[in-house]
């Protein structure tokens, strides 16, 4: 069933925009998997859920034993045989996604309340830009985020004030004050959210995060 | 998914290695490359996927111990 599913050309912008600042790893795809994202991206049609996971190397995903790849896992655990933007925001801003990396930094012994930064770092959030210069941002919460980025191929000119979605320490493009409400109600739905949004100090500085040297790596910094 | 920390290959049994993580605790990990002891790797789900630089994780464990995890 999940094969027949339909990513529309929406979708698959927000889907990519989001893998971009993702490392590149065997339960992604890896790089293989983020240029075929990119293919789909760029043809401008729909696609069916077999298309986009003809991505995956099952040669090296299998090593992973019992664990799902990123897109089979989002194709999964979306309602809606239409994937849209709205289906990608629900699935990267929502409760599902946070579980799941919650679960995972335990699996790798980072304590509580470092995993609830993780959480929040890894998920997709949106924000209204306060420093363009230095990439300084605001949540809904009124949380500052420092040491962000923007990826290497991003020209956006982002102004003071403009409404946009963070993902894995990167600033990922525009939104606007409408979808900024969809997004934050999705985040709000998630218990595990609302933890790490209470355990976040005012400022939080991205540069703190254990996976900040990768990420500047993919900025290309 | 991407947000492991980097372990420190101590032994080498064919494909399986021991690492040390951050904490001092040992495992046991599945390889697919070719690693040598004192190397440093990033693993999902019991299998190495990548080795590391030194220098970046030190970078890491130095990020981490900031942090006083």
């Amino acid at each position: 069933m999940i094969n027949k599913k339909i990513i529309t050309p929406a979708g698959l912008d927000l889907l990519w925009k989001i893998m971009q600042t993702c490392p590149a790893t065997p339960l992604n795809g890896g790089e293989h998997a983020k240029k075929h994202l990119q293919i789909l991206c760029e043809n401008g049609e729909n696609v069916l859920g077999c298309e986009l996971r003809k991505g995956i190397v099952p040669e090296s995903s299998c090593a992973c034993e019992g664990e799902m790849d990123v897109y089979t896992h989002l194709l999964e655990n979306t309602k809606s045989d239409t994937i849209d933007r709205l289906e990608i925001m629900e699935y990267f801003g929502g409760d599902i996604h946070a579980k799941k990396i919650f679960a995972d930094t335990k699996k790798d012994g980072l304590p509580g309340w470092y995993a609830l930064k993780v959480v929040y770092g890894h998920l997709l959030v949106p924000i209204i830009v306060d420093d363009p210069e230095n990439l300084v941002v605001v949540d809904s919460e009124g949380v500052i985020i420092r040491s962000l980025f923007l990826l290497e191929n991003d020209k956006t000119v982002y102004v003071q004030g403009d409404a946009a979605l963070m993902h894995y320490g990167f600033i990922i493009g525009k939104t606007t004050a409408g979808e900024m409400d969809v997004l934050n109600a999705i985040n709000q739905k998630s218990q595990i959210f609302l933890q790490a949004v209470n355990s976040i100090q005012e400022k939080m500085d991205f540069a703190t995060m254990h996976y900040y040297p990768r990420s500047r790596k993919m900025a290309g910094k | 998914m991407c947000l492991t920390i980097p372990k420190k290959v101590l032994e080498i049994r064919g494909n399986v290695v021991v690492v040390e993580d951050h904490n001092g605790a040992r495992q046991e990990l599945k390889t697919l490359i070719d690693l040598s002891i004192g190397d440093f790797v990033m693993s999902q789900q019991n299998v190495v996927i990548e080795k590391m630089e030194k220098q970046e994780a030190e970078e890491i464990f130095n990020i981490i111990k900031g942090g006083q995890l």
